[in-house]
């Protein structure tokens, strides 16, 4: 692991990633708890941060152990509201009598994977199958979501070349949703075979409504959105989840990591998956066999390293920003064919140019 | 404990550019950085009583008002409000500096509490006895709260009220925030309150924070037990009206105003129903503060 040690040094002293690392906690004062505690909200994670820390019984000073206290009511909420929320889609798509798959942090919900412990998030995916888009999105739209207002170019590229359809926002809740038809984008340059994973999709126990991805695929989308992403505000958030998915069901069978591989080779997510678990091998000690993750890791992964990294101003690697701005590239250069991206690219352009709409205020 | 005003201005900019300055608010601690001017100058007029570490320490929140982009120091300057190093909110122009921290900190509190029931509401303590003044912006509670604070009322905070499991009164005293023509009454009814700058044509108008009494901030670490909910009104003109309410409706008005009643679940409705059994509650509608004032202070003692 040449590389990792290259990356490590490059980095500054941070108390999460040392912690996250299995670097322990012994030697943390208060102060570097508050860093700590600092470094975790910025990456979104201080809620999954009090949920561990709460599983592993540690002792923090009383000021500390307050924030815990408050973080965790905060992620009780935040379950409840989600479990409730689905329970409004279910009530919108039922009469439809076609199979609703729920991804990502609504679906660990649902599940109650260790991945949901202090998942906080902002909208709810699902997916139905293409033929029946667009009767599901009358549906919620009979249930209050609506599509805000998007320019025309906007709705054409989610309509056309998107595995999505706009956001929708319910109009009382605020709750956003993402109804999409598949995995990754259709126009990605990564050839990957989503409509294989969607057809082997499975019931979710205990439901007669909701559907999930089976575990290999679980862990094998989670790798795909956080290696084509260029957003990476959450990057660690996801990096954790695929830590948290591996273990989980790599605890319940023996053989899950081979299986793993194998389905990833069959759906053509090899590369994807072997660079996700080296980069959570890496930060989160994830406990992998070597034969599977043998070889050096890209340069892509590289820049992905720093890119999860810290963010917080104190503890960030200096090159983010620019790493942060190859990503995006990368991300765009793998999302669009070539005449496709050089259109998305001068319509972007032209509109920088036009003035900007006022952001949120106090 | 060392105070605001006990640090030299050389020792206060360096410990807010190196990351070493907390503020103790009561329980809460911030570690609080800056490198503007304007943003120092506020600070240490409306703060001068407050308790502050030098040398760091640990912390609840990590604050910063600080330039948006490095040009903006020096050209168009802005400065922006940094929550662990997040920017919650768009940039505001270097005179609202301080006004952006008073309303960030209230995000904050309102944000991140959650072992608080966290009320809109004004908080302050007459004779021992808690007395929440709830109401929705513009009822004239900031005014009334900085009138009170003046005539020897101890402010636990204009803004916020806290209530923690064992239903005390979180105290949170910091400066007070008025708006518009409210600057002016309190600056002639009380020509020594130290009132820091104007901020212009704010989204709330012309905003100006009041600085707190140095009684206020000593006694940031004593809870106060509730004793009375009033519902106050300012309206011009209008003759002094003093009226019950009942429990049940407090409790309804009081979640109207909640920010964080359905975070907490069954336990935010558990301490919201205790806290109206143990208090009585009251609307009052006026229009001269001296009224207002004798009313409460005859509710408190035959009520509270």
């Amino acid at each position: 692991m040449r590389w990792k040690h290259w990356w490590l040094s490059m980095a500054k002293p941070s108390p999460l990633m040392s912690l996250l690392g299995g670097g322990g906690h012994e030697s943390f004062d208060p102060e570097a708890w508050s860093l700590l505690f600092s470094e975790a909200r910025r990456a979104g994670l201080m809620a999954r941060l009090a949920a561990s820390l709460c599983l592993d019984q540690v002792d923090l000073p009383e000021r500390l152990q307050k924030q815990v206290t408050a973080s965790l009511i905060e992620a009780e909420a935040f379950q409840r509201d989600v479990l409730r929320e689905l329970d409004h889609v279910q009530q919108a798509l039922q009469g439809l009598g076609v199979p609703v798959l729920l991804l990502k942090g609504a679906a660990y919900v649902r599940l109650n994977l260790p991945a949901a412990r202090g998942r906080i998030f902002s909208d709810i995916d699902i997916v139905v199958a293409r033929e029946r888009l667009a009767q599901a999105e009358a549906s919620l739209m009979l249930g209050g979501w609506l599509t805000g207002k998007l320019d025309p170019y906007d709705q054409r590229y989610y309509r056309e070349w998107s595995h999505e359809i706009p956001p929708m926002t319910h109009r009382r809740r605020g709750t956003t949703l993402d109804l999409h038809h598949a995995l990754v984008m259709p126009t990605c340059r990564v050839r990957v075979d989503s409509g294989k994973m969607l057809r082997q999709a499975v019931p979710i126990e205990g439901s007669l409504f909701w559907w999930r991805l089976q575990d290999e695929d679980m862990v094998l989308h989670a790798a795909s959105h956080l290696m084509f992403n260029a957003e990476f505000e959450r990057g660690l958030r996801d990096l954790w989840d695929i830590h948290l998915l591996f273990c989980d069901f790599a605890s319940r069978s023996a053989s899950f990591p081979e299986r793993l591989f194998e389905r990833a080779r069959e759906v053509g997510l090899g590369e994807v998956i072997r660079e996700a678990l080296l980069l959570a091998r890496t930060f989160l000690g994830t406990p992998i066999p070597e034969d599977l993750l043998r070889g050096e890791a890209k340069m892509a992964t590289r820049l992905i390293a720093r890119a999860v990294y810290s963010r917080h101003r104190q503890t960030r690697p200096a090159s983010q920003w620019l790493v942060d701005m190859l990503l995006l590239g990368r991300e765009m250069y793998l999302r669009l064919p070539n005449h496709l991206l050089l259109r998305h690219l001068a319509h972007k352009a032209s509109v920088s140019f036009a003035g900007t709409a006022p952001q949120k205020s106090i | 404990m060392l105070t605001l005003s006990s640090c030299t201005s050389e020792q206060l900019h360096r410990a807010l550019r190196d990351g070493s300055f907390r503020l103790y608010l009561g329980q809460l601690a911030l570690k609080v950085s800056s490198d503007i001017p304007e943003f120092i100058a506020a600070f240490r007029q409306l703060y001068g009583d407050h308790p502050v570490a030098l040398g760091g320490g640990e912390y609840d929140f990590d604050i910063a008002i600080s330039a948006p982009a490095l040009w903006r120091r020096w050209f168009r300057r802005n400065a922006s409000f940094e929550f662990s190093g997040d920017t919650p909110f768009l940039p505001m122009e270097v005179g609202h500096a301080h006004a952006l921290f008073e309303w960030g900190l209230n995000w904050a509190i309102a944000s991140f509490l959650h072992h608080c029931l966290i009320l809109h509401s004004a908080v302050l303590e007459w004779r021992g006895k808690g007395v929440l003044l709830s109401a929705v912006s513009g009822s004239g509670k900031s005014t009334l709260s900085a009138e009170l604070s003046e005539q020897g009322w101890r402010l636990l905070s204009d803004e916020l009220a806290l209530l923690d499991s064992d239903l005390k009164l979180i105290p949170l005293a910091r400066p007070v925030s008025l708006k518009n023509t409210s600057i002016d009454v309190i600056r002639r009814r009380h020509p020594t309150a130290v009132i820091g700058p104007l901020a212009l044509d704010t989204h709330k108008g012309t905003v100006a924070h009041l600085k707190v009494s140095a009684d206020a901030v000593g006694s940031n670490l004593v809870p106060a037990i509730p004793k009375l909910i009033v519902f106050p009104k300012w309206v011009e003109g209008a003759p002094l009206r003093v009226e019950p309410v009942g429990a049940g409706q407090a409790a309804l008005r009081l979640i109207d105003q909640a920010f964080n009643y359905s975070t907490l679940g069954t336990e935010g409705f558990r301490r919201l129903v205790a806290l109206v059994r143990m208090t009585e509650a009251w609307q009052i509608e006026y229009s001269s503060l001296d009224e207002a004032r004798d009313a409460l202070e005859t509710l408190v003692a035959e009520h509270g």
